[in-house]
């Protein structure tokens, strides 16, 4: 096995060209750049998700977040609450959203490292205690009636044929994250803390409060996500991230990141969240249910672990 | 690390008494769930109500049953929703037919099989960590249960007599039985057997596992295998439940399930716990759900319970650990 | 110097047990072990001796079935023996207990002592043929029956380590290995040992015993192997420390002077910083105490010299260490740090003070195994290559390049990963990680632990001048050859209590010896 082919994104990448070559032969239609832009439309929310995810994930110690599609739920209802019902301004709305998220987040953070409990119990925790207050507040019912005027900006826009959550939440979130992650501090340290966390600790690294963060910004990148899917479906259900938790993780170890921590990169989660945009509009030019996309994500999934576990029998661990 | 001889730990009195919380913490809690709910709703202590309870918990307590035995060897399996969603499918086609409810067993028990094996294949043979492996197959599991159903509803009837809430002896329904047959069965295969207490041994420590000789994958294997059966019996009673199959059958199982199992006290790391517990674990959620309603507090709230009553188990686990370490007792 | 007497059978003329013959195996490119043999009787007791990275380890764990050899032969009651298996070796007779003890800390010692090869009867574990099989074991070897019911995971290090000799003396072991059993026991516990290897010796029991204590000798072997890099270096039948020192002191002269007159040849030509006491006080502890772990301990770190901790492993001196970077409470007593008190409360604290450590154990808690040659070098470097939390790659080029050349790290390229190094140029990325942040304390534990003796040496020689540069240096070791070549004083730790400070002449293995065992001087 050749080093190109265990760095998952040259894989990735070569699955996207592949992909792409396959729906112009289905589609003349497909290669036109307004619709790949678009493709990202409907992958923007749950690449915020991943996101956030590879983080949890990249940061070690089991980490990993089931609560993030609950947090999402609970997010968007919040935001229906205060900027429908309580006919706030909607930046303010959305502003007070992100505070309720990253609140969430801490939760999560306070008890994973303050007790040393195993992240995949507690945040199976919060996922049912976040969806449910999701539904408790709501009544289990939508919020309508957002102000089409102040919200469709986010949702509804596009900018020179990309649309405005494309273009100004998901892309700046992923090249932000990956300065940060590759380019900072912080993100040497995320890697230190997944890679070994008493060596980091021994580097005068303070692996409690960088794996709280972790958590702190999946959970705000969660609610950034609940803002933009009520803004761009101008209605917030209490159950608008259900299932999302799976999705998100799925992308995250399919864009390369090892579940154990400090191995992967946000480009590789993006290229997956690519991936499966592009399957997903092939899908719907072959006129399959988008449900398929799932299915096909969770074999990609297998497959790609499959390889990966291949590679490393192949060459002596550590 | 190098660790400083420590003679005879000492246990400080903060942890025996924590220890004492954990060991009973769900028994605590569900004697005041009962107290509680028998207080805010008479019927809720009524023989017919408690029967439908057990009726209602059936597949969950199946599923948990075999999850337990997974997460003892330090595993999950979060496919175990879609895979009785699938299996049922395949139930209600088959017994629309006119297929005998025998046969029709015997399909869910290898399709259950099957699909145990699968996950089985992908964690114990081919090492992927498990939660990443059964993330896989649930998508896939929910993918191919949504293209069959293909927009058309199956209804169908319970399989077979005694795996519905109808069929009953001395008006105690007969699945009940079963579903106390297998945690019985499972218990004591556990407790006092060589391949039982294997389980525990690599939930506890899989190198030393293996260096006493102890094929780890096969355990694994078999141990998925366990669970691939029961949950094939889940789906029987499932759809004996809800009566029809539809795009997204049984998704709701897959955490509740997990949910049951730590609610219960097995740890997700693996080497303590037992089906025991989990059938305790079972009982309380299914008590929860039934009693909220008879409560007339709307069902919205489950969740919200079900998260903190999770959270307050895990919580005082890791505290315990904790005190332990603190005070040097050897993990 | 080959002394070897490779022609002693076995001490009673009995057939031999166990019989390895030109044993050699690789690791990748390192030979570990280059044609040893090893002779076993049955009742025999054989120390099996070395430096760190003699081979010892790497000996033991072929005939136990962990490595299988790359050539050689090993024959078990005359009957050819190639275990392809810990469990195959387990079931024809030959266990082994590591230091550090590892059952199922879940599960009752009952359990711990049958796990894999219960008795059942009809499919049921038969609980009573285990119970009193267990007990009569327990019984005979003069542990308390009331162990059986205890969780494993509840007992102390030493009791754990008693019932995985147990379980292997149960298992009909014929030849018992063990490694370093006694470092982390105390005293009486170690007694304790030694009068069950005795009585399983007297039963016919083979035992090949790993240990670096000198003291001990005479009390567990009748026999000493020793190896030297991967080789058979000679043995004897006599615990004369002299000859022992001699066959083990490796490829260098250095050791093999140090055996005889260490002290005067090491300040003649290796120690520049000797002689005047060094400098300035730069971290001084008083009284320190932490319960468990060390007591009402003095010590003293100047600048411009080196100081070395000895102890053996469980004396509590990386627990001293630890605590005096702030990684380890502190009970009672007080810190100053250039005269000034000081609490340490985290390694980040420290670091930002100048004060740096080298764990003790590489892989656990040195490396960073996913990231690079350069990311591992600049870890503890971060904070001076950033501005507003950006990292500038020029500098930390510019500083990994300084210090992988200062310390003539073996790589290909910074951008290389960890894991593609040697452990001995690991190691080095690990010392220039600390020396990177240019510190005023250095403490450095177990500094050229399982590396190879060049390494060693270069290592040796930097640390010599860190200090001749100003640094206030602490080496901590268990290693005796490191203290007399190193330290300009030695401080000696025995059951985390100071037993000894020595300087100067008085620095004699003998001396550290008796202080560390805590024998009464």
């Amino acid at each position: 096995m050749s080093a190109a082919l265990r760095d998952r994104r040259v894989v990735l990448l070569a699955l996207i060209a592949v992909a792409m070559v396959a729906m112009s032969l289905i589609s003349p239609y497909f290669l036109n750049t307004g619709n790949l832009l678009s493709l990202l439309q409907y992958s923007a929310v749950i690449g915020l998700l991943a996101l956030g995810q590879t983080l949890v994930i990249l940061g070690g110690g089991g980490g990993i977040d089931l609560s993030i599609g609950s947090t999402l739920s609970l997010c968007s209802v919040v935001f229906g609450l205060l900027a429908v019902n309580g006919g706030l301004n909607p930046w303010l709305a959305a502003l007070l959203t992100l505070v309720v998220g990253a609140l969430l987040g801490l939760v999560n953070g306070g008890l994973i490292t303050g007790l040393q409990l195993p992240p995949l119990i507690v945040t199976l925790g919060t996922l049912y205690l976040f969806s449910s207050a999701a539904n408790v507040l709501s009544d289990g019912v939508d919020i309508n009636g957002f102000d089409r005027a102040g919200f469709s900006t986010i949702g509804q826009t596009s900018i020179a044929g990309v649309p405005f959550q494309v273009l100004c939440v998901l892309i700046p979130a992923f090249v932000i994250g990956a300065f940060v992650m590759q380019r900072t501090v912080f993100g040497r340290r995320v890697y230190q803390v997944g890679s070994n966390e008493r060596a980091a600790g021994l580097v005068g690294v303070d692996v409690k409060r960088i794996r709280l963060s972790l958590y702190v910004i999946a959970s705000t990148l969660a609610a950034v996500g609940a803002i933009v899917t009520a803004s761009w479906l101008l209605n917030a259900r209490p159950t608008a991230g259900t299932g999302f938790e799976l999705q998100a993780i799925t992308i995250a170890v399919l864009g390369g990141t090892a579940i154990t921590g400090g191995t992967g990169r946000l480009s590789g989660t993006f290229l997956a969240l690519l991936l499966v945009a592009v399957l997903n509009s092939g899908l719907q030019l072959a006129g399959v249910g988008s449900t398929y996309q799932i299915g096909l994500l969770g074999a990609v999934l297998i497959v790609s672990m499959l390889v990966r576990s291949r590679s490393q029998t192949a060459q002596p661990a550590l | 690390m190098s660790a400083v001889t420590v003679t005879g730990p000492s246990r400080s009195p903060a942890l025996v008494a924590l220890e004492r919380v954990q060991s009973l913490l769900l028994p605590a809690l569900l004697i005041g769930e009962v107290i509680v709910f028998a207080l805010l709703s008479s019927r809720f202590l009524s023989a017919d109500n408690l029967v439908n309870v057990a009726v209602n918990a059936a597949d969950i307590a199946l599923i948990a049953a075999g999850l337990t035995v997974v997460v003892l060897m330090g595993g999950i399996d979060v496919s175990t929703g879609y895979a009785v969603g699938l299996i049922s499918w395949f139930l209600a086609t088959l017994m629309s037919s006119g297929t005998p409810g025998a046969l029709t067993l015997i399909v869910a028990l290898i399709g259950g099989a099957l699909l145990g094996l699968l996950n089985g294949l992908l964690t114990a043979r081919l090492s992927i960590p498990s939660i990443v492996a059964t993330l896989g197959t649930s998508a896939l599991f929910q993918t191919a249960l949504f293209a069959l159903w293909n927009r058309r509803d199956v209804f169908s009837g319970p399989v077979l007599p005694f795996l519905s809430g109808s069929e009953r002896a001395a008006g105690v329904p007969l699945m009940l039985l079963v579903v106390l047959v297998v945690y019985a069965a499972l218990h004591l295969v556990l407790v006092g057997t060589r391949v039982g207490r294997s389980v525990f041994a690599i939930g506890s420590n899989v190198e030393a596992a293996r260096l006493a000789g102890i094929d780890v994958r096969r355990v694994r294997l078999l141990g998925s295998l366990v669970l691939g059966l029961l949950v094939g019996l889940a789906a029987c009673t499932y759809l004996a439940r809800v009566g029809v199959v539809q795009a997204s059958s049984g998704g709701e199982l897959s955490l509740l399930a997990i949910a049951s199992v730590v609610v219960g006290g097995t740890s997700i790391l693996g080497g303590e716990g037992s089906v025991l517990r989990t059938l305790g674990g079972v009982v309380f959620i299914a008590l929860l759900e039934n009693g909220i309603v008879l409560a007339g507090v709307p069902s919205l709230w489950n969740g919200l319970l079900v998260g903190c009553v999770i959270l307050l188990a895990v919580g005082v686990n890791g505290a315990v650990v904790l005190l332990r370490r603190r005070s040097g007792v050897a993990e | 110097m080959t002394d070897r007497t490779g022609t002693v059978v076995s001490s009673g003329g009995a057939p031999p047990l166990l019989t390895a013959s030109g044993i050699t195996k690789r690791f990748g490119a390192t030979r570990a072990l280059s044609d040893v043999d090893l002779v076993v009787a049955a009742g025999e007791r054989v120390a099996i001796m070395g430096e760190n990275g003699a081979g010892k380890s790497t000996l033991m764990k072929v005939l136990a079935g962990v490595h299988s050899p790359d050539a050689g032969s090993i024959t078990l009651d005359g009957a050819p023996f190639a275990p392809r298996s810990p469990d195959d070796a387990n079931r024809a007779g030959v266990s082994i207990v590591y230091q550090e003890p590892s059952g199922f800390p879940h599960l009752s010692v009952l359990e711990n002592l049958w796990m894999g090869r219960q008795p059942t009867r009809r499919g049921r574990l038969d609980r009573g043929a285990m119970r009193d099989e267990a007990s009569a074991l327990l019984d005979r070897l003069g542990l308390p029956a009331r162990l059986l019911g205890r969780k494993m995971g509840d007992l102390s290090l030493a009791d754990q380590q008693q019932v995985l000799i147990a379980r292997a003396i149960s298992m009909r072991a014929k030849l018992l290995i063990l490694d370093e059993p006694t470092s982390i026991l105390t005293a009486t516990e170690a007694d304790r040992l030694f009068a069950l290897v005795d009585q399983l010796a007297g039963e016919g029991t083979g035992i090949c015993y790993i240990t670096h204590r000198f003291d001990e000798l005479e009390r567990v072997a009748d026999r000493f192997v020793v190896l030297r890099d991967g080789r058979n270096a000679g043995e004897t039948h006599e615990a004369d420390r002299e000859a022992l020192l001699a066959m083990m002191g490796s490829s260098g002269e250095i050791e093999v002077d140090r055996a005889g007159h260490l002290v005067a040849e090491t300040s003649t030509t290796e120690a520049p910083t000797g002689g005047h006491g060094g400098g300035a006080v730069m971290l001084e502890a008083h009284g320190l105490t932490a319960h468990g772990a060390f007591a009402g301990v003095d010590l003293q770190v100047r600048a411009g010299w080196i100081s070395g901790l000895y102890g053996l492993v469980g004396a509590g001196r990386t627990e001293l260490a630890m605590a005096l970077f702030g990684e380890h409470r502190i009970d009672a007593g007080e810190v100053t740090y250039r005269g000034v008190p000081y609490r340490p409360r985290s390694s980040r604290d420290a670091l930002a003070r100048g004060i740096a450590y080298l764990p003790e154990d590489r892989r656990t808690q040195g490396l960073l195994p996913h990231m690079t040659v350069g990311e591992n070098l600049a870890a503890a470097s971060l904070a001076v290559l950033t501005r507003f939390g950006v990292l500038s790659r020029a500098r930390e080029a510019a500083l990994v390049k300084r210090w992988s050349d200062d310390l003539a790290i073996k790589a290909q390229g910074s951008g290389a990963p960890i894991t593609s190094l040697s452990g001995g140029n690991q190691q080095k990325v690990l010392l220039a990680r600390l020396v990177a942040t240019e510190p005023t304390v250095l403490m450095l534990d177990e500094p050229t632990r399982g590396i190879d003796v060049a390494t060693k040496s270069e290592i040796h020689r930097r640390v010599r001048e860190l200090a001749a540069a100003g640094a206030a240096v602490l080496v901590i070791s268990s290693e005796m050859a490191e203290m007399l070549t190193l330290a300009d004083d030695v401080t000696v730790l025995h059951e985390g209590r100071v037993t000894a400070r020595l300087s100067g002449e008085q620095i004699t293995e003998q001396a550290i010896l008796r202080a560390a065992t805590g024998v009464a001087a």
